[in-house]
């Protein structure tokens, strides 16, 4: 179990410099995905799966999901098929791939190791979550949601366009 | 309406108007027509804020636990010391219903339950029990079935004697709402706060009303009064992570007002910069809580400073993170290199704000965190916040001299006024040190932000006035200024001498506690290298003065108009000035109260 632990903070810190040193945004966002599903493998080494399922869900997931819109929003045109083709070069997934193929190697030897009818060591089950969440936390749920709430207000002040903003307001 | 919503109303009293005000004010502006009807919504906002802060006066004043809280209170006590949640309820239930049949609470029925097998923590002894009754001076008392008041005293006796504490969640509680209340400590020290946030966000949106953001007024209010939200969290948490909600809350709340002008490209420059170093710092800090999480399971400072027995190098590299993240939001030397950039493109509101709630937010929450939490660590980090005070007094005070724009001298001039505050800062860990009471270091503390978040607000709304009737930031805007607007000019004069600290004004009184703090604790050595350097700042605020006062106006300047809130805003913040410089006492005297609150034993 400690090999696994080690090989997947090892793949996930690997990938995080990728991210960091990669020049194209997409070969960082990949890095970035794997990244995320490398930490969800440590934190099922650690017995906690729930979190891990989290992680692949909230993180890659939504993570891969802005990809997608990135895609959808930046590249209208002719040349965004161009692009696209560009993409698949062997070059840009390789790296990534093989990071990922580590992962599935590694979750593929503890679906096959783990014996039958018995259960990792339960640490943040889904109903841990939810009592600690609703239960001691409750203001702090509540706190998020505005949080969430006042980051909405200003990214609608920035991201909407002004038809006529008057130059030099500074003050 | 069940109870807990009673305590909820009652404990969050100011948080709840202002969210209430700041979502009010999204909705009036979608229904209001365009034009300049906006600025009645500002001086809505702005009175709604006075408002809160007197709903924060209101908390301060009733700073003695009401009987809601006695009761959330014991049942602390109860979790605390590892009650199961049958004693937890049915002490909930004899404090709140006294005429109940529950079973009475003697020290022999919970020493009966204690070797029951229900008893689930074995770490409870029942010397424990009886030393409990003891320090509450209820031996031989037969019931604790009785009133509200007495399960206080239990349970603030109990607090303050420091028995092992554990986290509530630990326990599971089946009444688990209890347990909120473990997050926030809503004492006076937060109350206090919360009057000087909500004092801020009145005076900055007093003077924004007549600046330039008309199209945006109802986002750009509701995200101020959100930013003041997040700083009450900010100070009102006990734990680590809710705290750094707050951080966000009020960051995220921040980036986007920075860059309010985004067209201008300064601006968007600073806004960027700020949210790039902003979260930079974030990282920081939740780098570091999550070290402490690893080396005490709980982010909880009653927990941490209950678990910290010996110097560990694990939670020592935690504290460090979180001293760098505060460091950063308080723009101390070497980490202000933010701020002047950011106070120059931001709006001069947001700048006033920045300026002074937010870094008020960072120090209160620096002492809360360094004094509840790391009481053990005293000698370091008193170290090094007196390394960055000794660095930010020299390097704001003699960078400021060179300054030709007024936004970065204000800047610089607030650099050397957060190294004056971390000398307070740095006097009550060595006075904890040194055995003697910490309160001077603390009440120098709460005195000085009171009067430098007013002043200070009122130097950059004057700054902005001027730069917006000429259109030019740099000093010579104030060529004059005595002959354009006399009023406007004798304000920022008196208001600069304060923040230079000139006798009779505020900011004389401030830096005397302060640099008095520090003579009490030994720091003869820093407080000389403050006094001296407050000597120097005096000189550049005195060439503000110059300008003012002795250069003459350009030939073709008009008289300036100020506006009447704005006006308002002013005369309150000089009378202010004033009338602490004049007659200290009362404001010394709640901030002793204050630091009492926090630091008393």
């Amino acid at each position: 179990m400690n090999i696994i632990f080690y090989l997947a903070a090892a793949v996930a810190i690997v990938a995080t410099l990728l991210v960091v040193t990669r020049l194209n945004a997409v070969h960082a966002l990949l890095y970035l995905i794997v990244s995320l599903l490398a930490v969800a493998v440590v934190f099922y080494t650690l017995g906690a799966p729930f979190v891990a399922a989290l992680e692949v869900i909230i993180y890659a997931g939504a993570i891969m999901v802005l990809f997608v819109f990135v895609i959808m929003m930046l590249n209208l045109g002719p040349q965004a098929t161009e692009t696209e083709r560009g993409w698949a070069e062997p070059e840009l997934w390789f790296g990534p791939a093989l990071l990922c193929g580590v992962l599935l190697g590694e979750v593929i030897y503890l679906i096959l190791r783990m014996p039958t009818g018995t259960t990792l060591a339960r640490v943040g089950t889904p109903e841990q979550v939810g009592v600690a969440l609703y239960g001691p936390y409750l203001l702090g749920v509540e706190l998020a949601s505005l949080l969430l709430l006042a980051g909405l207000v200003g990214a609608y002040h920035l991201g909407r366009r002004a038809p006529h903003e008057e130059p030099g307001g500074g003050v | 309406m069940n109870i807990d919503n009673v305590y909820i109303l009652h404990t969050f009293a100011p948080e709840i108007a202002l969210v209430a005000l700041a979502l009010l004010v999204l909705l009036v502006d979608l229904l209001l027509p365009k034009g300049n009807k906006r600025q009645v919504l500002a001086v809505f906002a702005a009175l709604g804020c006075l408002g809160v802060a007197g709903l924060g006066a209101w908390q301060w004043t009733n700073g003695a636990p009401t009987p809601p809280a006695a009761v959330q209170a014991s049942v602390h006590v109860l979790a605390q010391r590892g009650a199961v949640a049958l004693e937890a309820m049915l002490f909930h239930t004899s404090v709140t219903q006294p005429t109940s049949t529950a079973p009475v609470l003697t020290p022999d029925f919970l020493v009966g339950m204690m070797q029951d097998k229900m008893w689930p923590l074995k770490s409870v002894t029942e010397t424990d029990i009886r030393a409990l009754y003891k320090a509450a001076n209820l031996t031989g008392m037969d019931s604790l079935n009785t009133t509200d008041a007495r399960a206080a005293l239990i349970a603030y006796t109990a607090l303050r004697r420091d028995i092992v504490r554990l986290p509530a969640q630990k326990l599971g509680l089946a009444h688990a709402d209890e347990a909120v209340w473990w997050l926030f400590a809503n004492d006076q020290f937060s109350a206090a706060f919360k009057v000087i946030f909500a004092l801020a966000a009145f005076l900055v949106l007093l003077f924004s009303v007549r600046f330039p953001v008309e199209r945006y007024r109802g986002e750009f209010i509701s995200l101020l009064l959100f930013a003041a939200f997040g700083l009450m969290v900010m100070v009102n948490s006990l734990d680590l992570v809710v705290l750094f909600l707050g951080l966000e809350l009020t960051a995220l709340c921040v980036y986007p007002l920075v860059a309010w002008h985004k067209d201008n490209p300064r601006s968007a420059e600073a806004g960027t910069k700020y949210l790039l170093l902003g979260s930079l710092a974030s990282a920081c800090y939740i780098y570091g809580v999550s070290l402490l999480f690893v080396t005490f399971g709980s982010t909880h400072l009653n927990t941490i400073a209950a678990d910290m027995h010996a110097a560990n190098p694990m939670a020592l590299a935690g504290l460090l993170l979180i001293i760098i993240g505060f460091g950063f939001k308080v723009a101390g030397a070497p980490l202000h290199l933010w701020a002047p950039d950011v106070y120059q493109g931001a709006p001069y509101a947001v700048a006033a704000f920045l300026s002074t709630a937010s870094k008020a937010a960072g120090f209160a929450v620096l002492l809360r965190v360094l004094t509840i939490g790391f009481p053990h660590f005293s000698e370091q980090w008193a170290t090094l916040l007196g390394v960055i005070a000794a660095l930010s007094v020299v390097v704001g005070n003699t960078i400021a001299v060179h300054q030709n724009n007024v936004k970065r001298l204000l800047a610089y001039s607030g650099i050397a006024q957060a190294g004056y505050l971390l000398i307070a800062v740095m006097a009550t860990g060595a006075a904890h040190l040194a055995g003697h009471d910490p309160i001077d270091g603390g009440k120098a503390l709460v005195l000085y932000l009171f009067l430098y978040t007013v002043g200070n607000i009122g130097a950059f709304a004057v700054a902005g006035i001027v730069a917006q009737d000429t259109g030019s930031e740099e000093m010579s805007a104030f060529a004059g200024l005595r002959t354009r607007a006399p009023l406007l000019a004798f304000g920022m004069l008196i208001l600069l001498l304060s923040l230079g600290g000139i006798p009779l004004l505020a900011g004389f009184v401030g830096k005397w506690f302060i640099f008095l703090s520090g003579v009490q604790e030994g720091q003869y050595l820093l407080v000389l290298l403050g006094a001296s350097m407050s000597v120097v700042s005096i000189y550049y605020y005195l060439l503000l003065a110059k300008q003012m006062y002795i250069l003459p106006a350009k030939a073709d300047a008009k008289a300036l108009r100020i506006g009447l809130p704005a006006g308002i805003g002013l005369l309150l913040v000089v009378l202010l000035t004033v009338a602490i410089g004049a007659y200290p006492r009362p404001f010394v005297e709640a901030a002793q109260v204050t630091a009492q609150a926090l630091l008393g034993r």
